[in-house]
């Protein structure tokens, strides 16, 4: 629960992100700094079971919407792993069930007021399912991989496998590993992005740079 | 029991329109937003055709001195052209009352054509014609219970001479709380103590200064508490926390199936303390079936609360609502309690 006294945060852009966690925040500030973005409003929803009940209560936040019901907000873009298929139409529901028009494709943005924009991590042109999977492929060319990749399979390979390691989440501990081989060790895939570790210039950021710059 | 409010030209707001009140309502806002001015339209509307109302919603607000010059302050612009609209209906038999407030106008007319300096004076009610100031005001109140039935009273300055005409009792009983009426105990004491509820209003005084066990009226009229010194000591010494805390219990015990209205809740008084006097107006409303609009600035306040609500049944009945202004537009968005409770987990700003 926060504190008594922990200080609200009115939205304050005509632009805004929505996104799962504190790591993703990490990560999309470090990516919209190096794309020269700076005036959006980033926020965390915690989750992806979150989403029905956040997305209503973040259009309600102060500044959202102006004392003539106009949106002050023009683009609202959400970002969330994949983890299944149908991610893109179970967000696109909370949308529409929030009163707000969804895109009808991946990566783009609706017609309405605001704009809706939907993208589904790692994007429809990388394999994975997550934040772990684009940061990895940004770097799969870094010497560093090669070291990174046999390590995680001489470790998934043991029995009985740690149980740090979920076959599913193998990306996790990968990103994890090659973290733990940078000059400063930070812990988090989004500190990295803030340190610059990953590689903002591969081309496998392409098709996220390409849904960002629509914030521009 | 309120279900909704709608607002024409009553001081700044031009219109406003509140549906789906709660019975527990938190009104939060921006300075000038209107937060102070709705309260007062639901003051009105409780007492109908009492006209010295409005002259109590000024004292409210510091203002006790009469002249004609005021009388087109209540008006949106200071434009007595334009009537205030209040109307509200009640939760339970969706009843509708209305309020309209008119200026009396004092027309100059001349009634002889012997001399063109002999000028007479005479009191008019209705539409105010540029030039002429008004000298009082005019409420109408209907129901749609029977529209056909108009009750018309009024209050005017004449001279140095207040007059009020037509008034009638409400049968709803309304209390307004703030800063100007924080220290006004006494006869709201003297009610509970009729009502046999002192042992209520220490129960709950008790959670926030745990030594009080007694409170009485002393023979001129001071309230004085018991709180194991060698001799009871003057409530108002006792800080502005109690102070603030008695004033909102008062009102709560002594409203039973009525109105409290509560201007700058969090006045004087620490989160702690807040949480526990929330619980407190919580349980009198349940009990008492008393509805509650309160306002704050404070983010210490809301998340009391927002925190204090905790019995399941009466969730539903405590809403926030934030009420924005943008130029001469209002609107009012409202939050239930698990909007509210989501808003604040993610530290969104709700006022």
């Amino acid at each position: 629960m926060p504190s008594p006294n922990e200080a609200l945060s009115s939205i304050n852009s005509k632009k805004v992100i929505a996104v799962e966690g504190k790591d993703e925040i990490n990560f999309f500030n470090a990516l919209l700094r190096h794309m020269n973005i700076t005036d959006f409003y980033i926020l965390e929803i915690g989750g992806k079971g979150q989403f029905p009940k956040k997305l209503p209560a973040l259009l309600k936040a102060t500044g959202f919407y102006l004392a003539d019901g106009s949106s002050s907000v023009t683009h609202l873009a959400i970002i969330r792993d994949r983890d299944e298929d149908e991610a893109f139409k179970s967000v696109a529901t909370i949308v529409t069930n929030a009163g707000l028009k969804p895109p009808t494709k991946h990566s783009e943005f609706s017609n309405g007021s605001p704009k809706v924009g939907i993208f589904i991590m790692p994007g429809e042109t990388i394999d994975g399912t997550m934040l772990e999977d684009l940061c990895l492929k940004t770097v799969e060319n870094h010497k560093a991989m090669t070291c990174v990749n046999e390590y995680a399979s001489c470790i998934s390979a043991l029995e009985p496998i740690p149980k740090n390691i979920p076959k599913a989440k193998v990306q996790v501990f990968k990103a994890q590993v090659f973290l733990a081989a940078q000059p400063e060790i930070v812990d988090s895939v989004g500190l990295g992005a803030q340190k610059k570790y990953w590689d903002f210039e591969s081309h496998a950021l392409d098709e996220l740079k390409e849904f960002l710059i629509k914030l521009k | 029991m309120f279900k909704s409010i709608k607002i024409k030209n009553l001081r700044a707001i031009t219109e406003l329109e509140i549906e789906n009140l709660g019975q527990v309502n938190l009104l939060v806002g921006q300075n000038n937003c209107g937060k102070t001015t709705l309260l007062e339209a639901l003051f009105l509307i409780i007492g109908r055709t009492n006209p010295r109302l409005p002259l109590s919603i000024n004292s409210f607000r510091g203002l006790e001195f009469l002249s004609n010059e005021y009388w087109d302050s209540f008006f949106n612009k200071m434009d007595t052209n334009s009537s205030i609209r209040i109307s509200a209906i009640l939760h339970d038999t969706q009843e509708e009352q209305k309020l309209v407030i008119r200026p009396v106008i004092q027309k100059q007319t001349t009634v002889e054509p012997v001399s063109s300096d002999i000028v007479s004076v005479r009191i008019q009610n209705g539409d105010s014609k540029p030039g002429f100031a008004p000298m009082g005001l005019e409420l109408t109140y209907t129901s749609s219970q029977d529209p056909s039935v108009k009750a018309i009273s009024s209050i005017f300055l004449k001279g140095n001479e207040l007059t009020a005409e037509g008034t009638k009792e409400s049968a709803l009983r309304g209390v307004f709380v703030g800063p100007a009426t924080k220290y006004d105990w006494r006869n709201r004491l003297a009610s509970i103590q009729r009502k046999k509820r002192v042992g209520e209003l220490i129960s709950s005084l008790k959670e926030i200064e745990p030594d009080i066990s007694d409170i009485r009226i002393n023979e001129i009229g001071i309230l004085e508490a018991d709180i194991g010194l060698r001799k009871l000591i003057p409530v108002n010494l006792m800080g502005g926390g109690i102070a603030n805390s008695l004033s909102i219990i008062l009102a709560m015990l002594d409203s039973q199936d009525g109105i409290v209205l509560v201007d700058e809740v969090e006045d004087g008084l620490h989160h702690s303390i807040q949480k526990k006097i929330w619980k407190a107006v919580f349980k009198w409303a349940q009990e008492l079936n008393v509805q509650v609009f309160a306002t704050t600035h404070s983010n210490e306040g809301i998340r009391a609360f927002s925190n204090s609500v905790d019995m399941p049944l009466f969730g539903s009945e405590a809403k926030l609502f934030r009420i924005e202004r943008k130029d001469e537009k209002f609107r009012a968005v409202e939050y239930t309690r698990e909007l509210l409770s989501e808003s604040l987990e993610s530290n969104w700003e709700v006022r």
